[in-house]
Parts: structure tokens; C-alpha cells; sequence
């Protein structure tokens, strides 16, 4: 078995009167790559960020990643401060700089390093923010909904190059989002959230690249939706 | 291309196609940045045409001179005081008043803007002062300062400081409070130490609130420096409007008010250049 590199036990966590969290236990270990799927308000973006030590209010045993990076929802770039700077941002170490464009090159902007985040388009926007939490070599990437701001082609690349990013820096990767097939695209194991609780969780060994309409894609994806709440009659897109 | 556009790009391929979503290129932006400029020039306009109004009135004898002597007679007097080195010394003197006071008042406004803005222990403890001398009638402060502080420069200067202070304080602190909660978020989550927010996010994001704060602040001291100097002045351009009072020369009144206008002018328009560089993250075009 290899290491864990973040966990939590019987987390709990409450706003006001809404208890959000209620009692989760999860481990991730090296290079894994969790998708936490669930409906809107289930809790898991409660999850990601208590683990991303952003929410210091909950109760519970949380040990976070060494070195944890978050690729937001929006991509959340200072405005003010061009492309590279953006990545270099809290960067330490004598080739800072020279790791920064290469991480840029990697999410393809090493042609865009000196311009202002105002300048780019939205998926542009969101690969700066994949190469700033990249650069810092995270032992764990939480990434919260991070492509569901983006347009339907360009999320598919962008999906395309996390595959890719991640398969090359090999961090272990919580992914929050509420896409069934995306969890399916990437993850090594998918969680089902519900009322504040894990309530589902497979692994896939699939391999990769994996195709939308793989047969196994296709039968997990109706049984996910299932336990989501979504039945194969009711969903359009099926 | 034989090859279907919506494909993922396939392993050989470069990551990410950079085509298709880059933003189109900014012309609208190039077309309004000349029609700015023609604005500009276009501002001119009204002032010329109030100035060539009032010489004309002056010339066919429907302005007095000592109701408002013309264009031509205030030039005349003005190369006057300045040739004799009255207007230079006056300046001078007002200069310093205006300069010390609005230092003393901006330094206080940037310390204290700066504690109440990033702590809500000294929003609590401080801004109810700050607030409470702000709906105090500055002006009425005069006859205490001169009991306090004398009749020479330090009344001036501290009632300078004062309404220096307050437009400053206020926009700093609600540019501070202000700041983008999701950006400090991403500051922690980047771990930034305290001086990297302070740079790459505090001051960068307060900079605008704050130049607005500064140019009312600038304007609002010139105010209290015309104020000021109208007590007991023994020079300045205040002591040289109360001479010019008492012999009835509304011409050397006219020019000291015109300087205290062409100061006010010069100062706005070193604040409003700042201005364009600190935002020149929102309105650089794509290059």
C-alpha cells in the first residue's frame, strides 16, 4: 500500500444551524486521483476546502497535504499582476522564474507570459491557474469544479490537459465537481457525497485515455446518476 | 484537415489550441483612445470661450474694473508681482504650508486607514474618532487652534493636516475593506507572508480607492489652506489677498485666487497620470 497524503476521520462541520458535514472519512494516497461527486449543497466543496486548510472551523481529524494547491472554480488571478508573475506568486527557490515558463509551456501560454490576465479568454484564464498550483510541485491538487465556468469545448481540452498534467507531476488530486462522465474521464476512484456523508466509493482501473463511450464508461455513468437521484429516463442527455 | 476540429487534441498535438478561444483583438479600444483624445482637446473649448467673453465685457465697459478687472489687466498684474518676486515669495510660503500639512495629514490617514482597514479590533477602537471628526465643522477648529497653536505657520499647517486627513482615511479604509475576499483566499492558499499580500495583493488593489482618496484629500487641504491663511497671515498668498483687501485692489486678488486654482490644477493632474498607471492592468489593449 502506498502512503496517505491526506485524510480526514469523522470531520463534522456546522454553519449556524445547517450541519453541513457529518462525520466524512476519507484517505487519499500518493498519485491518487479522487473525484467527490454529488448534487449542489451535499458538502463536498466544504470538504475541499477544510482540506485545503481554507475552513479552519470544522471538527474532527483533518490532516492536509504537505504541500496542497487549489485550482478554484474561477480562476481567481490577481488582475494586476501579469501571467508569470501570477504563477510566481509565493514561489520560492533560486529558478523560480525558469520553472514558471515551463510550467506555462506546459498548459501552452509560453507564448503569454508577459500579458495581463484581462487579455486572455476564460480557458486561458484557468490553465494560469492550473500552472500556479502546479509549479509548486503539490503533493496534493484540490480542484474545485474546476472546468464547469468554461464553455463545452473548451472544457474538453482543458480535461484533456489535466489528464496529462497530472499523469506528468503525479500528485495525488481531489477533484470536486458534479459531472458524472468527467469523474469518470479521470479519476481512479469516485465518491458519492450526500447530506454531508460519503456514500459511495469505487475505484476504476480503466485505461487510459478513456473514451466517453467505453461500455464500462457508460454503465458505471448510469449507476453514479442513479445514486445521484438522476434515472436514465429522466435524464436528456442519455 | 481530414480530422474532426472537436476532437481532443491527440498526443502529438500541442496541449492546447490557442486559436480558437483567444480573445479578438481590441480595436474598439484603439478607436476610443483617439476619440479620448480629441476630447481632451475638445475640453479646451469652454474655458477659452468664457476667457475671450469676459475680455470682450471688460473691453466694451459692461465689467468694471473693480468689479472684475479683464484678462489683459490680471496678466499685467500678474507679471508685475512676479517681476518685483511678491508672487514667488508668497507661493512659496503657501507651498510649504500646504506641502507640510498635507504630509503630516496623509501619513496619519495612510496609519491609521491602514490599521482600520485590515483589523476589525481597530475599526472599533479607531474609526468612531475619526468618524466623530469628520461631521465636526472643521472650520470652527480656527479659533481654537489659534488659542492652542499661536497665529503663526503651525495653526496653518495642522488645519491642512485635518482636511487632508479625512477624504484620505476614508477612502483607504474602505478600499481595504473592499478587497476581493476570493483573491485573499488564494493568498492563503498560496501561502503568502504578509509582506507578499501586502505587495501582489493589498496595495495593488487599494491603489485606486486610495489615488481617489488622494485627489479629494489634495483638493480639500487647498481649501483649508485659503482658509487658513486668511488668519493673521504675514505672508503667503492669503496675507497677500488681506493687503490687497484693504487697498481695494481687486486685481492682485484675482491673481492670488488664480494661483491658488492653477495649484490645485497641477496637483490633480500628477494624481490623475498615477491614476492611468495604476489601472493600466484594466486598460492595456492586447499588443
Amino acid at each position: 500500500m502506498s502512503d496517505v497524503v491526506a485524510s480526514v476521520h469523522d470531520l463534522h462541520r456546522t454553519f449556524a444551524d445547517n450541519h453541513v458535514l457529518r462525520g466524512v472519512d476519507l484517505e487519499i494516497r500518493t498519485g491518487e486521483f479522487v473525484a467527490l461527486l454529488g448534487r449542489s449543497g451535499c458538502g463536498k466543496s466544504t470538504l475541499l476546502r477544510i482540506m485545503a486548510g481554507l475552513d479552519t472551523g470544522a471538527l474532527g481529524q483533518v490532516q492536509g497535504g504537505r504541500e496542497p494547491a487549489v485550482v478554484f472554480q474561477d480562476p481567481r488571478l490577481f488582475p494586476w499582476r501579469r501571467v508569470l508573475d501570477n504563477v510566481l506568486l509565493g514561489l520560492r527557490g533560486r529558478d523560480r522564474a525558469e520553472r514558471a515558463r515551463t510550467v506555462l509551456g506546459e498548459v501552452g501560454l509560453g507564448d503569454r507570459t508577459d500579458a495581463w490576465p484581462r487579455q486572455l479568454s476564460g480557458g486561458q484564464r484557468q490553465r494560469v491557474a492550473l500552472a500556479r498550483a502546479l509549479v509548486r510541485e503539490p503533493d496534493l491538487l484540490l480542484l474545485d469544479e474546476p472546468f464547469s465556468a468554461l464553455d463545452a469545448l473548451t472544457r474538453i481540452s482543458a480535461q484533456e490537459l489535466v489528464q496529462r498534467l497530472v499523469e506528468a507531476h503525479r500528485p495525488a488530486v481531489l477533484m470536486v465537481t458534479h459531472d458524472v462522465e468527467e469523474a469518470l474521464l479521470l479519476a481512479d476512484r469516485v465518491l458519492v457525497m450526500e447530506q454531508g456523508r460519503i456514500i459511495h466509493d469505487e475505484r476504476l482501473e480503466l485505461p487510459r485515455p478513456r473514451r466517453r463511450d467505453h461500455p464500462e464508461i457508460v454503465r458505471r455513468r448510469v449507476a453514479l446518476l442513479g445514486l445521484l437521484g438522476v434515472h436514465q429516463d429522466s435524464s436528456v442527455s442519455a | 484537415m481530414t480530422a474532426d476540429l472537436l476532437t481532443p487534441a491527440s498526443p502529438t498535438s500541442p496541449l492546447v489550441s490557442s486559436g480558437a478561444e483567444a480573445p479578438s483583438p481590441d480595436r474598439a479600444g484603439q478607436r476610443s483612445r483617439s476619440g479620448d483624445h480629441a476630447l481632451r482637446v475638445l475640453r479646451w473649448l469652454s474655458p477659452v470661450f468664457v476667457l475671450g467673453a469676459w475680455q470682450l465685457a471688460s473691453t466694451l465697459g459692461l465689467l468694471s474694473a473693480e468689479t472684475l478687472p479683464s484678462p489683459r489687466e490680471l496678466w499685467d498684474t500678474a507679471t508685475y508681482l512676479w517681476e518685483t518676486q511678491q508672487l514667488q515669495e508668497a507661493l512659496q510660503v503657501s507651498i510649504r504650508r500646504a506641502t507640510l500639512g498635507f504630509l503630516i495629514g496623509a501619513a496619519i490617514a495612510v496609519l491609521l486607514g491602514t490599521i482600520v482597514g485590515l483589523s476589525r479590533l481597530g475599526d472599533a477602537l479607531i474609526d468612531p474618532l475619526v468618524q466623530m471628526l469628520r461631521v465636526l465643522p472643521l472650520f470652527g477648529l480656527v479659533p481654537l487652534f489659534i488659542i492652542w497653536f499661536g497665529i503663526k505657520e503651525e495653526p496653518k499647517i495642522y488645519l491642512v493636516a485635518l482636511f487632508a486627513l479625512v477624504p484620505l482615511y476614508l477612502n483607504l479604509v474602505a478600499a481595504l475593506q473592499g478587497v476581493d475576499r476570493d483573491l485573499r483566499e488564494v493568498a492563503a492558499s498560496l501561502r503568502l507572508t504578509w509582506w507578499e499580500r501586502l505587495r501582489h495583493l493589498y496595495a495593488p488593489a487599494v491603489l485606486p480607492g486610495f489615488l481617489v482618496g488622494l485627489r479629494q484629500s489634495l483638493g480639500s487641504a487647498l481649501i483649508a489652506l485659503v482658509v487658513a491663511e486668511q488668519v493673521n497671515a504675514g505672508a503667503g498668498l492669503g496675507y497677500l489677498i488681506n493687503n490687497a483687501r484693504d487697498i481695494l485692489r481687486t486685481d492682485i486678488i484675482v491673481v492670488a485666487l488664480l494661483c491658488y486654482a492653477i495649484l490645485g490644477l497641477l496637483t490633480d493632474a500628477v494624481v490623475r497620470s498615477l491614476e492611468r498607471w495604476a489601472v493600466r492592468w484594466r486598460d492595456e489593449g492586447v499588443r
